[in-house]
């Protein structure tokens, strides 16, 4: 083949070309530390990132879900607790107006101390949660029970529900009715009684149905609890998932650094002697040895 | 007899020969850098003989004396089926790098994978309506579904926007470069005039190879916009097609301003354009449509109502639903704390195949551009490989020319050595014979 002084030139050129893109390559891979900066780079690549990206997105979304949950379910069981140290307050009560030795006297004292009780009943479950009502169904404006002294629910019965999952989801709350249903009227019952005096229903089906009534507020506490822990099992499924995909992701577009280093460093030779090689090959010719 | 000066003669003959040969070598070391230049050889060939009558020579026949050497003719050393190779390559090379910038422009706009991008604004889309669905009472969640949606709108039409204006740059430069002011048009003009020399040199009977140089170097340029087909018209005159269109035939030029609707130009930047402007970058409008129309679809049956207006890429900002306007809740009046609509959209992220579409989209333009900056290195590779082998019959070798120097320069000085030589020899004759006794 005749070598021209031309072909070998251009040659040089387009190998220099050549490994200065690799080197360019090797140099953004190091720099940006992503393998995957433009769909061309990968496309299948890239298509799984977005995906994988997505699902990320959504397993943040569903954790902040779990995480009002827990804050929903929380506050709730912290009043339903409150409301069970009411009624076994009540109980001590009523056990020591149903004693004989009890004056009616004493009988009316703890009749105001029960009446103020059950509004304490009624406003624990007020208590309002980052500006809206748990005790009232989705009528989280209105609360459940009026400060005044008529005793009916005023939310309703419709369940709050939560999406903890991809089609998970869970009823957090428990409605004022579902918990003061059966012990308001027995409270009221008390303190009727207390005042005119019926030491007989104190001490049988006063207690009885004020012993129901504290079941009631216990068992809905158990039924918070066991949501309480599906919806941690959920968090804790998420957060497995979140590591999972985070860990794909990172396989999917983060560049091997000990590779790119390599790589880098690799190019950076093949430069240099591309350099060194056509500096000497574009020098020569005949030129140089004739007369 | 034969001229005592005969041998004079014959040594002239070499003389002029040997520098009519260094004149080309002087020629070729000239334009060892000019683009398209074809390197000359003078052929030498012996001079017509002198012929001797029977009888001159012993045994009575006749005879040829040579009578030196002539420059028979200044070849052009050029295979032209390494031009035909040469232009295939530089049609592929024109094709692949447009489409490759082209195509690249518009993955550059997706700027898939990022934070910031398409895929990403539908994701923070859903994660406003989950955010609605944990708290539906709250009015600042509506409005950040609102601006979610919005910004999401604003993305995918400002996406549809540069896609768009990438096909309409594509035809724009398809009608720049076959307009009156393009390339296409020069090279037909200057072909047409180049024909006309050639013509005129040809019927001179000279050889105008200088001029077949710069034909042949037009043809090149040309072949990057199309397929260049040449036909010989004889006399040297030459017709010449791009795709299925005459550029040139003589000394006509045939290319036409705007170039007729049916033209095909059968690949290079004009057929990639084409391609890209009729084909590629609408189909990727397409997509993106359906895909907007899908979110559009999918949001509004969630919804139950209507929340998108628009259903194109580029109308989806439209009339999207106000804050105050969204509910949480179904029904004419839903109760402040449900939240059953938000609950719906928000789990089309995991049902809708919205996000699908939009990745094999990217996909689609990823895998397209990744093909054609392929075919850019493998046609830039074959371009080289082609002009390799066509340099090696007709670039110019400095120290081939070096060696051809000192050749002819040995030639005519061996040229010279024999005419004084042979002056030496008349010397003796004129001079010095003939004086025996003076």
């Amino acid at each position: 083949m005749r070598v021209t002084a031309g072909m070998s030139q251009r040659h040089v050129l387009t190998d220099l070309r050549r490994v200065q893109e690799r080197l360019a390559n090797a140099q953004d891979q190091v720099s940006g530390g992503k393998r995957i900066d433009k769909p061309s780079d990968d496309p299948l690549g890239t298509e799984r990132a977005m995906r994988l990206n997505a699902q990320l997105d959504s397993t943040t979304a569903y954790k902040t879900a779990v995480d009002e949950s827990r804050n929903w379910l929380d506050a709730t069981d912290t009043a339903l607790g409150s409301l069970g140290d009411i009624v076994q307050r009540v109980r001590e009560l009523t056990l020591h107006a149903a004693n004989g030795s009890t004056t009616p006297a004493g009988r009316q004292s703890i009749k105001q101390e029960i009446d103020q009780l059950t509004e304490q009943a009624k406003t624990t479950l007020n208590g309002a949660f980052d500006g809206r009502q748990l005790f009232s169904g989705t009528a989280t404006g209105t609360p459940p029970y009026s400060a005044a002294t008529a005793d009916a629910y005023q939310g309703d019965s419709a369940p709050v529900v939560r999406q903890i999952g991809p089609g998970v989801s869970v009823q957090v709350n428990i409605t004022g009715d579902d918990a003061l249903a059966g012990l308001l009227p027995t409270l009221r019952t008390i303190s009727a009684h207390l005042a005119s005096n019926d030491v007989a229903s104190l001490g049988t089906s006063d207690l009885h149905a004020l012993d129901a009534g504290a079941d009631t507020v216990t068992a809905k506490r158990a039924q918070v609890g066991a949501i309480t822990n599906r919806v941690d099992a959920a968090g804790q499924r998420l957060d497995d998932v979140f590591d999972v995909t985070t860990a794909f992701l990172s396989k999917t577009q983060d560049a091997d650094l000990p590779q790119a280093l390599t790589d880098l460093s690799a190019q950076q030779n093949a430069l240099q002697s591309a350099l060194r090689g056509g500096a000497t090959l574009i020098q020569q010719s005949l030129m140089d040895f004739l007369r | 007899m034969i001229s005592s000066f005969l041998g004079l003669q014959t040594s002239l003959r070499g003389l002029l020969a040997q520098q009519q040969a260094l004149d080309v070598a002087a020629h070729n070391v000239a334009n060892a850098n000019t683009v398209g230049y074809t390197r000359q050889e003078a052929t030498l060939g012996a001079a017509n003989p002198l012929h001797l009558s029977a009888g001159v020579t012993q045994n009575g026949a006749g005879a040829f004396l040579g009578q030196g050497v002539d420059v028979t003719a200044y070849r052009r050393v050029r295979d032209s089926f390494l031009d035909l190779q040469v232009r295939a390559q530089n049609m592929a090379l024109g094709d692949a790098t447009t489409s490759a910038e082209a195509l690249d422009r518009v993955q550059t706009a997706i700027g898939e994978p990022s934070t910031t991008g398409v895929n990403a604004l539908l994701g923070k889309f859903y994660t406003a309506w989950s955010d609605l669905a944990n708290h539906p009472e709250s009015d600042s969640s509506k409005q950040a579904v609102n601006a979610a949606a919005k910004t999401l709108a604003d993305a995918i039409g400002g996406l549809a926007g540069e896609i768009q204006q990438a096909g309409t740059d594509a035809a724009a430069e398809f009608t720049n470069l076959t307009g009156a002011t393009g390339p296409i048009k020069a090279a037909a003009t200057s072909l047409a005039q180049l024909n006309k020399a050639i013509d005129t040199a040809l019927q001179a009977g000279q050889s105008p190879n200088d001029l077949l140089d710069r034909r042949d170097q037009v043809l090149d340029d040309l072949s990057q916009y199309g397929q260049v087909s040449v036909t010989q018209m004889g006399n040297g005159a030459i017709q010449v097609m791009l795709g299925n269109q005459s550029v040139v035939s003589d000394t006509t030029v045939d290319w036409q301003v705007p170039p007729p609707a049916g033209f095909t130009p059968g690949g290079g930047q004009l057929g990639a354009l084409q391609t890209l402007s009729n084909t590629t970058i609408p189909g990727y409008l397409t997509q993106l449509d359906a895909f907007a129309k899908t979110i559009h679809d999918d949001v509004d049956a969630a919804y139950g109502s209507s929340f998108f207006t628009g259903s194109t890429a580029a109308t989806l900002g439209t009339g999207i639903l106000t804050a105050s306007a969204i509910t949480a809740g179904s029904g004419a009046s839903p109760a402040s704390g449900s939240n059953d609509l938000a609950t719906a959209v928000a789990a089309l992220r995991d049902s809708s195949t919205a996000t699908a579409q939009y990745g094999a989209l990217v996909r689609q333009v990823g895998s397209d551009t990744d093909n054609a900056s392929r075919a850019q290195s493998v046609a830039q590779a074959a371009v080289n490989a082609a002009e390799d082998r066509r340099q090696n019959v007709s670039g110019v070798s400095l120290d081939e020319e070096m060696a051809s120097m000192l050749r002819f320069q040995r030639g005519y000085q061996a040229s010279a050595r024999v005419m004084s030589t042979i002056d030496d020899m008349l010397d003796t004759l004129i001079n010095r014979a003939g004086r025996v006794g003076l």
